[in-house]
């Protein structure tokens, strides 16, 4: 027995140096590009791609983007508690796309990532906060979505597949609508409305109305070719407003030139800079 | 609780040290031990099983010790249809009712009687058909009077809940296992090392073989109307490997565990894609379930020894029955049928027990001969697993006329060709290691630096390319 298990942890040790190397990889592949919390501001937007694609313009006028890539309500949810504890929030703007309320964003969501900002009291019992919190982070030799990231990244080395992507705005307009039901088709193919989102949104708007905190949802502008493609899917979250009493701003037709997108559902900095405004315009109306 | 999953990567070390330092020295409280770590395995789905599991363990106890006081033959017979009642009718109630239901009320509307009826929500205890069959031989083979009934519960409950092999086998014999309860289990380094590997074989088989085909061959299967003959051919070779890999993996790392224990599992798979013909395809295909069947049905049937007609009556039913036991659909009972189609030629030629050995046992590579024979084997097999993946016995017409289409001479629209390579590769290593119980079962050869470097590799390729964003069920566990 002795024998076995010295040799298990001899093994374990090269195991571990391989987990130190993944985790190396890991935090400046995956974790690191995760928002950094900036508890300077008194408006943060929470939305997953749709915002995040405004980058730091949202700065100059006076809104921190927390927003990232494949956010869920769940992440936001743990986002805008984090604000509430550690800043002097006044506003929050949340995002009310109609893709953010199924069944999608219940398996393609950033619940590793955003296990930051989340407290023991946000899960249901040690062993899950543990996992989430800890071992997800710490052990990515067991944590699928942190080798998918190496994996991607390798891949990148020699592909290079971002600099042969094609502008949206300098592709043909067949291109443009094949893209935009490619997506239609991740978003809502196989997608139903989720229950839990819907709770977790009606909980976000709750929670910030317990607080005394301005919440808002957000309809990013999405380009004529995808809009053409959903053309009736999607979940729509107005009703979840309406009965909060939250009013809810719809900037999805806004914006209709093909350099205003950086592909088929997200701004560019052409278009972010056109939107913000806007946004600031209804935010300081009396 | 998975075997692929966090819970078991914490559960299993946690519950080795308890059994071999905390109990070691007391074989009850050991067999306490596995008794109460089963139950929390099982449980870890749905508690609410755990009801049936110990009503079934409970009966079987008691016919067995029934069975201990009674010498009438008609007193023995009325004890063992009562498990037997007690058991299939568990079985029959959870995994069947539905089907028979339907089925009747088909029948009655194919003769323009029209009934009503809404399905029963009835929800699948993970596992039934493997801990209702391991109890059943218990009490058989009690009747049969090849095994003493055991007066020790403990041991019997966590003889029929063993966690490593409870929910997907190997459906384990009452006369092998549970001896193993009554005497001191004691540590065995090499055992344990053996353990380990076959653990870390059955993890490469399931993650990256079974569940980089099941992406692919789901996407053909699921949409085959959309797809040419020569994809549909793509898509019956992946789950081919699929279902190989996932179960067989399972059954590897429900040994590999056992041995940990100090246990010793039946050998459940024993490369069966190398069988010159069907016969020796079903020796080495689920093997504790076709030999289950074989000493249990086929047998007491009269088995070979009745006259060719009945020869020919008990190799169906026993396919059939092996074919339902996979699920209340028609697709399973389809597969069983063709698999006895198959047998039945080369069991009237008495060709049935020809290839008993492993193919080129004393060579490197197979003769012509065997490599054509085993391709033959290989596409009768495959040909059957279309049956047992399409949703309906329509769906699967439907594949196979795509199949036997025009549209087969087009190139395939889905070709995956990098888990083509992975199988390529498996296939090799499987090749190479096919006089073993499991590929790598022998890694002698090598010395200790490169058997780890070998480990490593393993860890990292299963690390790389196995699919574990999300934890997939084994596909057995819907058994």
């Amino acid at each position: 027995m002795k024998r076995f298990l010295l040799h298990i942890a001899h093994f374990s040790c090269y195991l571990l140096a391989a987990n130190l190397l993944c985790y190396w990889a890991n935090q400046k592949l995956y974790f690191d590009r995760y928002s950094t919390f900036d508890g300077r501001y008194d408006t943060y937007l929470v939305a997953d791609s749709h915002g995040h694609s405004l980058d730091t313009l949202t700065n100059a006028f006076g809104i921190f983007n927390f927003s990232d890539p494949s956010d869920s309500y769940k992440d936001m949810l743990r986002k805008v508690k984090y604000a509430l504890r550690n800043s002097e929030v006044k506003r929050i703007l949340i995002a009310a796309d109609h893709h953010t309320l199924t069944t999608y964003r219940e398996t393609n969501n950033n619940l590793d990532r955003s296990a930051i900002y989340a407290s023991r009291e946000d899960y249901p019992s040690w062993y899950a906060s543990f996992n989430e919190r800890y071992l997800q982070r710490y052990v990515p030799l067991i944590h699928g979505k942190s080798r998918d990231a190496l994996l991607m990244h390798i891949k990148s080395l020699w592909s290079n597949t971002s600099r042969n992507k094609s502008h949206w705005a300098d592709a043909s307009r067949e291109y443009r609508m094949s893209r935009a039901r490619l997506r239609a088709g991740i978003h809502y193919g196989a997608s139903k409305r989720s229950k839990e989102m819907e709770a977790l949104l009606t909980e976000i708007i709750q929670l910030c109305k317990q607080q005394g905190v301005e919440v808002m949802g957000l309809k990013f502008p999405l380009s004529p070719e995808y809009r053409e493609a959903t053309n009736g899917l999607g979940y729509a979250p107005d009703r979840i407003f309406e009965k909060a009493g939250v009013e809810l701003l719809d900037f999805r037709a806004i914006l209709n030139r093909p350099e205003d997108f950086r592909d088929q559902d997200h701004v560019s900095e052409t278009g972010g800079r056109k939107l913000l405004p806007v946004i600031d315009q209804y935010l300081n109306q009396p | 609780m998975l075997f692929n999953s966090l819970d078991f990567a914490l559960f299993l070390p946690l519950v080795f040290l308890l059994y071999w330092f905390v109990t070691p020295k007391n074989l009850k409280l050991q067999n306490l031990l596995v008794l109460v770590s089963s139950y929390v395995f099982y449980g870890w789905w749905d508690a609410r099983f755990l009801v049936l599991i110990a009503f079934s363990t409970c009966i079987d106890f008691w016919v067995g010790n029934q069975l201990r006081r009674a010498h009438k033959t008609s007193h023995r017979k009325a004890l063992l249809w009562t498990s037997i009642v007690v058991n299939i009718g568990m079985l029959g109630y959870f995994k069947y009712a539905n089907f028979f239901i339907e089925n009747f009320i088909s029948a009655f509307a194919s003769f323009g009687i029209e009934m009503h009826y809404s399905s029963l929500q009835i929800i699948l205890p993970v596992g039934i058909s493997f801990y209702t069959f391991q109890t059943l031989s218990y009490t058989i083979d009690v009747y049969r009077k090849k095994l003493e009934p055991t007066r020790d519960f403990v041991a019997f409950a966590a003889f029929v809940s063993f966690f490593p092999q409870l929910v997907a086998g190997p459906i384990e014999r009452a006369t092998n296992l549970l001896p193993q309860f009554y005497v001191k289990r004691t540590f065995s380094y090499d055992n344990a090392v053996l353990g380990m590997r076959q653990i870390l074989w059955g993890f490469f088989k399931k993650l990256v073989i079974a569940d980089n085909c099941a992406k692919y061959a789901n996407i053909i299967f699921d949409s085959s109307a959309d797809h040419n003959g020569s994809t549909l051919v793509v898509g019956a070779v992946l789950f081919a490997f699929q279902i190989y890999g996932d179960f067989s993996g399972y059954s590897d790392i429900a040994i590999g565990t056992a041995r940990l224990f100090g246990f010793d599992l039946k050998q459940n798979f024993a490369h069966p894609y190398f069988s010159r013909d069907i016969a020796e395809f079903w020796r080495r295909w689920h093997i504790s379930l076709s030999t289950w069947f074989r000493d249990y049905v086929y047998i007491p049937l009269g088995g070979s020894r009745v006259g060719k007609i009945k020869t020919v009556r008990n190799v169906f039913i026993i396919f059939l029955v092996s074919g339902f036991w996979h699920g209340a659909n028609w697709t399973f009972i389809a597969w069983g049928g063709l698999h006895a189609l198959f047998f039945v030629p080369l069991l009237l030629v008495q060709k049935n027990r020809r290839y008993l050995a492993v193919v080129a046992q004393n060579s490197w590579l197979p003769s012509f001969r065997e490599a054509i024979q085993m391709g033959i084997t290989f596409l009768l097999s495959t040909f059957a697993w279309i049956f047992f993946r399409a949703e309906n016995i329509d769906h699967a017409f439907e594949i196979i006329g795509i199949i036997f289409s025009e549209a087969s001479l087009a190139a395939p629209q889905v070709f995956p060709l990098k888990v083509i390579v992975y199988i390529a590769l498996f296939v090799a290593m499987e090749w190479l290691g096919r006089r073993q119980k499991f590929a790598i079962e022998d890694l002698s050869f090598l010395n200790r630096p490169l058997r780890w470097i070998f480990y490593l590799g393993l860890l990292l390729t299963i690390y790389f390319l196995g699919r574990f964003s999300q934890e997939i069920e084994f596909i057995y566990f819907q058994f």
